[in-house]
């Protein structure tokens, strides 16, 4: 069939549809219908399909619902990109709270490694005996339950052992020395406080290292360490002695050794503290000059001049032989 | 969509600036009093795409009735996906006909397609009473319309869908010829050539039924 060509080109039915044609040209157009078969069956048509397109009762709520459906996926999106960014911060606390957890945990783990080989840090003794400081402060904390500061008033009895400190467990191999004293050191009771004169029993479960099981060995131990230049560990080694065999006499010998390897390494009022120690407990042996002089030394390395001066005219007094006790010797020398 | 929508308001501005004029020869201004609204939508408010999909609704459930039939049992359904069309393609209307020709054709896909899918389903009223009585009609016009009416939906189920679409916008729901091209976004003369292709198939579809012949001779 031949296709048929559209010869109204100004729409009239269109506009006869909507409205827009004037009496005078609704004439026109009735008369264009009768001659146009296009236009008539664009008419027609038109008019067959309003009938359909009618609206009908619940059209509104049909429409609501349209638009309902419309705008759910919308309002479903927003609420699921809510859902998302609540659970994504939930995730985000929950790793950040388990991160935290594990590095303050490795931390703790540090510590305690630490605690058993980093050595004590050293502390400037003419700092402190500048600013007239009556107490050396401790040494920073490197583990939770660090050692007691030592304090010249001589404190209480230390504390018992720690919750957060790990126990000691049975060595399957040797261990070192300082690593062992270090340990013990922290958790035992000091032997050079104000109380040493009492006798004190061995802290319960540490053992020493089987080759440390006796002060002789202990002391001998300690005292080559001093020897050949490893200054920690013998104070280390001193110090496990006179808190693991209070009574023994290598102990009371080792308080001196440890007053003057203390005093060396500037922790003056430790030093003061052991040889106060050793003469509250040996006030009659043979080393009490000794004890005085590293005494009158380190009073003045704290600037108390008049205990020092005072502890000098003792020293002349009681023990007029001492070389050191005679005028214009400076507290600059050691002990001989 | 109303990201796209605010998107797609950002590139028409930065495009308006830089070739005004072009774009004018390019858009024909189309009085539209939807274009607020649809302004709204773009700066991301939600009232405003509910104010203009409520807008919109009744003359795209009437476009629906007019391909599916008024008494369709599906008409709810394909006037649902038809409003879930709309909104997804708003970010991509650029304003080249009015909002409300932009959601009759919308509807009109949606509704062809819709019939489409369906094929082979025998229709919902075989005896050709697709719809409601018309008060103004009397029996038998009520029956030559109805036929009429199921003879052009059985057409628009054969032809190609560009004609389909044309045949439908300006037959079924008076759109002009012009109206129709910037719906669809081709050219006038590309409109008219649809449009007659439709017609031929109408004619010769009648011509094959001789008892349709009546139907349209006698009274278009």
């Amino acid at each position: 069939m031949k296709p048929t060509r559209l010869p109204c080109a100004d729409e009239r039915v269109v506009l006869a549809r909507r409205g827009a044609l004037d009496p005078r040209a609704w004439q026109d157009f009735a008369t264009h219908l009768t001659e146009c078969v296009d236009c008539r069956i664009a008419w027609r048509l038109n008019a067959d399909f309003d009938v359909s397109a009618a609206s009908r009762p619940g059209d509104e709520r049909l429409i609501a619902r349209g638009v309902k459906r419309a705008l759910a996926p919308t309002a479903r999106r927003q609420r699921m990109a809510l859902r998302i960014a609540v659970a994504a911060s939930a995730v985000l606390v929950a790793v950040g709270a388990a991160s935290a957890a594990i590095v303050l945990g490795s931390r703790v783990l540090t510590a305690a490694h630490e605690g058993e080989t980093r050595p004590e840090p050293r502390t400037h003794p003419v700092r402190h005996a500048q600013a007239g400081r009556t107490t050396e402060p401790a040494p920073p904390a490197p583990a939770p339950a660090p050692a007691p500061a030592q304090t010249p008033t001589m404190p209480a009895p230390a504390p018992a052992q720690t919750p957060t400190m790990p126990a000691p467990l049975p060595a399957p191999r040797p261990r070192s020395k300082l690593a062992w004293a270090k340990s013990y050191g922290d958790q035992a009771p000091d032997v050079t406080a104000s109380d040493a004169t009492a006798p004190r029993a061995a802290a319960p479960g540490l053992a020493p290292p089987p080759h440390l099981m006796t002060p002789a060995a202990l002391f001998a131990e300690s005292l080559s360490d001093r020897q050949q230049g490893r200054v920690e560990d013998a104070i280390a080694g001193f110090r496990a002695l006179t808190r693991q065999f209070p009574d023994a006499a290598e102990a009371k010998v080792a308080l001196v050794s440890l007053g003057d390897l203390l005093l060396g390494a500037g922790r003056a009022a430790d030093a003061l503290t052991a040889y106060e120690g050793y003469l509250a407990r040996a006030p009659a042996e043979t080393l009490v000059p000794e004890s005085l002089w590293g005494k009158v030394r380190a009073l003045e390395l704290l600037g108390r001049t008049r205990e020092a001066e005072a502890t000098r005219r003792e020293i002349a007094r009681r023990f007029p032989d001492f070389p050191y006790a005679r005028p214009g010797v400076g507290a600059g020398g050691s002990s001989p | 969509v109303l990201k796209l929508l605010r998107g797609r308001s950002q590139r028409a501005e930065s495009e308006a600036e830089s070739g005004a004029e072009s774009g004018a020869r390019r858009m024909p201004r189309v009085h539209d009093d939807l274009m607020g609204l649809l302004a709204g939508c773009r700066r991301g408010d939600a009232r405003a795409l509910a104010t203009l999909l409520s807008a919109l609704g009744p003359p795209m459930l009437q476009m629906i009735r007019r391909v599916m039939g008024g008494a369709d049992p599906d008409v709810e359904d394909v006037f649902q996906e038809a409003m879930l069309s709309v909104t997804r393609a708003l970010p991509s209307f650029r304003g080249e006909c009015s909002t409300r020709h932009f959601g009759c054709r919308i509807a009109t896909l949606t509704a062809l397609k819709a019939r489409r899918r369906r094929a082979g389903i025998p229709e919902v009223l075989a005896s050709g009473l697709d719809d409601d009585r018309c008060e103004g009609l009397d029996a038998p016009d009520w029956a030559l319309s109805s036929c009429r009416r199921r003879v052009v939906r059985q057409l628009l189920d054969e032809l190609p869908a560009e004609q389909a679409e044309t045949m439908t916008l300006h037959y079924l729901a008076g759109l002009t010829v012009e109206e129709v091209a910037s719906a669809v976004r081709v050219p006038v003369e590309t409109v008219r050539s649809r449009l007659r292709l439709a017609k031929a198939a109408l004619r010769e579809r009648v011509a094959l039924d001789p008892s349709m012949s009546e139907v349209l001779e006698d009274k278009l």
